[in-house]
């Protein structure tokens, strides 16, 4: 069993504190499903986590089997079995999807793939996920629709087959019939590997497909309610108004995070503004 | 002088070591179907002058590919004839200084040209390219992608130009240079003169290092630092390899290319 452990992480971003204080466990095999209102630091957690250069952690620690993640680099995180499908995945100009994904095969192997079993692996994983062949052979995610971008995330996941699988908004720009297959590939995987989640959604009927075992609110930096499936249930069903009066906490007024936005294949606008 | 008629495809070489001016005149017939692929080559300084005529109704690629171990100065003029169609590449991945100064006139109606330019630069590159639209209905695409490694200099100054009276012109530049680190220097001028109202002009063009965000992200998926700004700059480069319909051009410049930007390699 791997476990992903999280102790009183405080993350800042651009000098503001994103993250006050989080503490979480996840376990293999377990589904923790995160909650709550935009902006208040769910994909700050899960970027920190990977170590995106721009969540800057202040205090606190994340270890995964006792490893500290803090020490790593991005890729050593992901060769550590770490994993996110990114809410908004990058288009990366000029290099073909198969020569990204051979490249991120062979990132997690001693021995280099073997042309023909790579060929045989993309073109099943890629019928799994119901797109079209000639999808390998189109440049990483330049000019895919929202809901192709987000099934190459479940491509690079099954490829990969993480011990711990972050899925930030997976489920976003997906409509019902996708939702079903995004899902079906990855209760599979995880029937296969037992690999641990981290799921955020906004989203009840993501969640009924997948059958999160945990479920965790946070609001304001901090993780403030914990429970199961049911939780979520009740989220979906009467929002966070409940919460909120019940630990009397203030909703912080949501600042947008600035995302950087990529003005073409090397400029970057870090103003946000399009 | 060397004449040479074009009415099917050719490779030329162009050998340095015997000699270091080389001028080559080359006419292709009307309604010609060829791909022209042309290899500087040798261990001297080069200075090439090539002209081409292209004759109406044509379909043709000219892609050329240095590979000369010296300095080279190439100067390229081409006029394009009525409803012809030119592809012209070039790839320039050498360790060597180079100065490429190209003219292209788009002469009669119907006339369509694409340049396609992958440079790699750890010395000093230098691209004039100027386009010019004498007659309607003619278009022009010109992409130039190129790296500035480490101690790199490269220089790409574009102008298209569409003359008073060429209606339905359309012209478009690309231009994009990726800079290796802070010892890079990169310069982009991207010119539109446009003397007719009724025309299409676009131009684009993009100076930096990679992008953080992308170099996240491929290493988020495994690869180091340097193997995923390596992917960035083949994404740079590899688009030359697919200008020329030929597996051999193809896999020995894919190669090359692999083999230039792949980290310890």
């Amino acid at each position: 069993m791997s476990t992903l452990e999280i102790r009183n992480l405080h993350v800042n971003v651009e000098d503001k504190e994103i993250l006050k204080g989080v503490d979480l466990t996840v376990n293999t095999g377990e589904v923790h499903a995160l909650m709550g209102p935009n902006g208040n630091g769910k994909s700050t957690l899960l970027m920190t986590i990977m170590g995106h250069p721009r969540y800057k952690v202040t205090e606190g620690s994340i270890t995964f089997d006792g490893q500290d993640v803090l020490a790593m680099s991005v890729d050593e995180r992901s060769k550590a079995g770490l994993f996110i499908a990114m809410q908004y995945p990058q288009e990366v100009p000029g290099v073909t999807n198969s020569d990204f994904l051979k490249a991120a095969v062979n990132a997690h192997r001693e021995q280099p793939i073997k042309l023909f079993e790579f060929i045989r692996l993309l073109d099943r994983t890629i019928a799994d996920v119901q797109m079209d062949s000639a999808i390998a052979h189109r440049f990483l995610n330049e000019g895919f629709s929202g809901g192709e971008k987000k099934r190459n995330e479940i491509i690079q996941m099954k490829l990969l087959k993480p011990k711990m699988a972050m899925l930030d908004e997976l489920d976003s720009g997906l409509d019902v019939d996708a939702i079903k297959v995004v899902a079906d590939n990855i209760l599979n995987l995880k029937q296969e590997t037992d690999m641990g989640m981290i799921i955020v959604s906004h989203y009840e009927r993501f969640y009924d497909l997948i059958r999160p075992t945990h479920a965790h609110v946070l609001i304001n930096g901090r993780i403030v309610e914990s429970g199961d499936h049911e939780l979520a249930k009740k989220i979906d069903a009467e929002g966070y108004e409940w919460l909120l009066k019940e630990k009397n906490i203030t909703l912080e007024p949501e600042e947008e995070m600035k995302r950087a936005v990529s003005l073409g294949t090397c400029a970057v606008n870090k103003s946000g503004a399009l | 002088m060397n004449l040479i008629s074009i009415n099917k495809s050719k490779k030329i070489t162009v050998n340095s070591d015997s000699g270091s001016l080389c001028r080559l005149d080359l006419e292709v017939e009307r309604r010609t179907d060829a791909k022209v692929i042309i290899f500087l080559e040798g261990k001297g300084t080069l200075k090439v002058d090539l002209q081409v005529k292209v004759g109406s109704d044509s379909r043709v690629t000219f892609l050329t590919v240095n590979h000369n171990e010296a300095d080279i100065e190439f100067n390229e003029k081409f006029d394009v004839l009525a409803d012809s169609s030119v592809i012209i590449a070039h790839a320039d991945l050498t360790g060597f200084k180079a100065e490429y100064n190209c003219c292209y006139q788009l002469l009669a109606q119907g006339s369509d040209l694409k340049v396609q330019t992958a440079s790699l630069s750890d010395s000093r590159k230098v691209f004039n390219q100027d386009t010019f639209h004498l007659a309607g209905n003619t278009s022009a695409h010109i992409n130039n992608y190129g790296v500035v490694m480490a101690n790199g200099y490269t220089d790409m100054v574009v102008r298209n130009t569409i003359v008073q009276g060429s209606h339905n012109a359309s012209t478009h530049q690309t231009s994009r240079l990726l800079t290796y680190d802070k010892t890079s220097v990169g310069k982009i001028l991207p010119v539109l003169y446009i003397y007719d109202n009724e025309v299409e002009a676009s131009h684009a063009a993009s100076l930096g290092q990679p992008d953080e965000e992308q170099v996240y992200y491929l290493q988020s998926r495994g690869l180091s630092h340097k193997e995923a700004i390596s992917l960035i700059v083949k994404g740079y480069l590899l688009p030359v390899t697919q200008i020329i319909d030929d597996d051999s051009i193809n896999t020995l410049l894919t190669e090359e290319i692999e083999r230039k930007v792949t980290p310890d390699a």
